[in-house]
């Protein structure tokens, strides 16, 4: 058993050998190959990318200018309407006037009604 | 001797339990007096807020009334003018008729709060039986003069808003 036991463990030690070796030598080739290949690669990839970058912040700056545009408008759109609003209420007085005493019925039933919506004061009295 | 022995060990719970109830009989009743001074001060408590009651609306009665009177100075002035009135006038002539039974509900329990029976001058309650049934007899005609001005002043404020919707 012993003796099976070393030899698994000799043949183990081989495979990691070899496979320390594979690795070693892998290594060896990648620097001897793309040493001078690596850092030039990577100095030419990095300003495509960093080139667009720039290129939103002009872009976002035509947006916040757009927005400005609408939002100056609209605030004139508002006084528009606002103005006309006045004129509709002037040309309703004259119909109130003609009707005062119907307001004054209109006003004297709503505060009657009112005053009647306090709550039933009896509510809770003895009853029969 | 042992059934004189449990005989005389039960006497102690039959004490105990005779003891209870005598005491349970006796705090019922001392509290049977302070329930009549409660049920008085809640009968005295009932005729200040029958009086308010009476008051706030006979205020409202005259509000009525004065709805009435500018409705038909209002209705007279539109007739002038050539308008259909027909309605108008059935509407008030409803709201007269139910503030005419509402003031008469209000009369009557003016009438009996007048002279409070069961009551003595100051409000306070001389016989307790006597005061219920005033603050009974009083309660039942306010809240009828109540419920009547009420559904009253609806449907004419109704027949009101609809006339004028239609008559712009």
């Amino acid at each position: 058993m012993k003796t099976t036991a070393s030899s698994i463990s000799r043949k183990k030690q081989a495979s990691f050998g070899v496979a320390a070796a594979c690795l070693v030598l892998a290594l060896i080739a990648c620097r001897a190959s793309g040493g001078q290949s690596n850092p030039s690669p990577v100095p030419p990839t990095n300003p495509p990318v960093q080139q667009p970058q720039p290129v939103p912040p002009t872009d976002t700056i035509q947006p916040t200018a757009v927005p400005t545009n609408t939002v100056a408008q609209p605030t004139t759109a508002p006084t528009a309407t606002d103005t006309a609003e006045p004129t509709a209420t002037v040309t309703a007085t004259p119909a109130a006037n003609t009707d005062a005493v119907g307001d004054q019925v209109q006003q004297l039933l709503d505060q009657l009604n009112q005053m009647n919506q306090k709550g039933d004061p009896f509510g809770d009295l003895p009853q029969p | 001797m042992k059934g004189i022995h449990r005989q005389l060990r039960k006497w102690p719970i039959a004490l105990g339990l005779a003891v209870l109830v005598a005491l349970i009989f006796t705090g019922m009743a001392v509290q049977a007096a302070p329930a009549q001074q409660t049920g008085a001060i809640v009968l005295e408590n009932f005729l200040k807020r029958e009086q308010i009651a009476l008051n706030d609306q006979g205020a409202r009665l005259k509000a009525a009334d004065t709805v009435i009177s500018t409705s038909q100075d209002w209705i007279n002035q539109l007739k002038a003018a050539g308008k259909d009135t027909s309605a108008l006038e059935s509407a008030l002539a409803t709201y007269q008729t139910q503030i005419a039974s509402a003031q008469s509900n209000h009369d009557a329990a003016a009438a009996v709060l007048a002279a409070p029976a069961g009551f003595d001058a100051s409000g306070k309650v001389t016989d307790t039986k006597t005061a219920l049934q005033t603050i009974i007899n009083a309660g039942k005609p306010l809240r009828q003069a109540h419920l009547t001005l009420v559904q009253g002043t609806i449907d004419f404020r109704t027949a009101v808003q609809n006339w004028r919707a239609a008559n712009k």
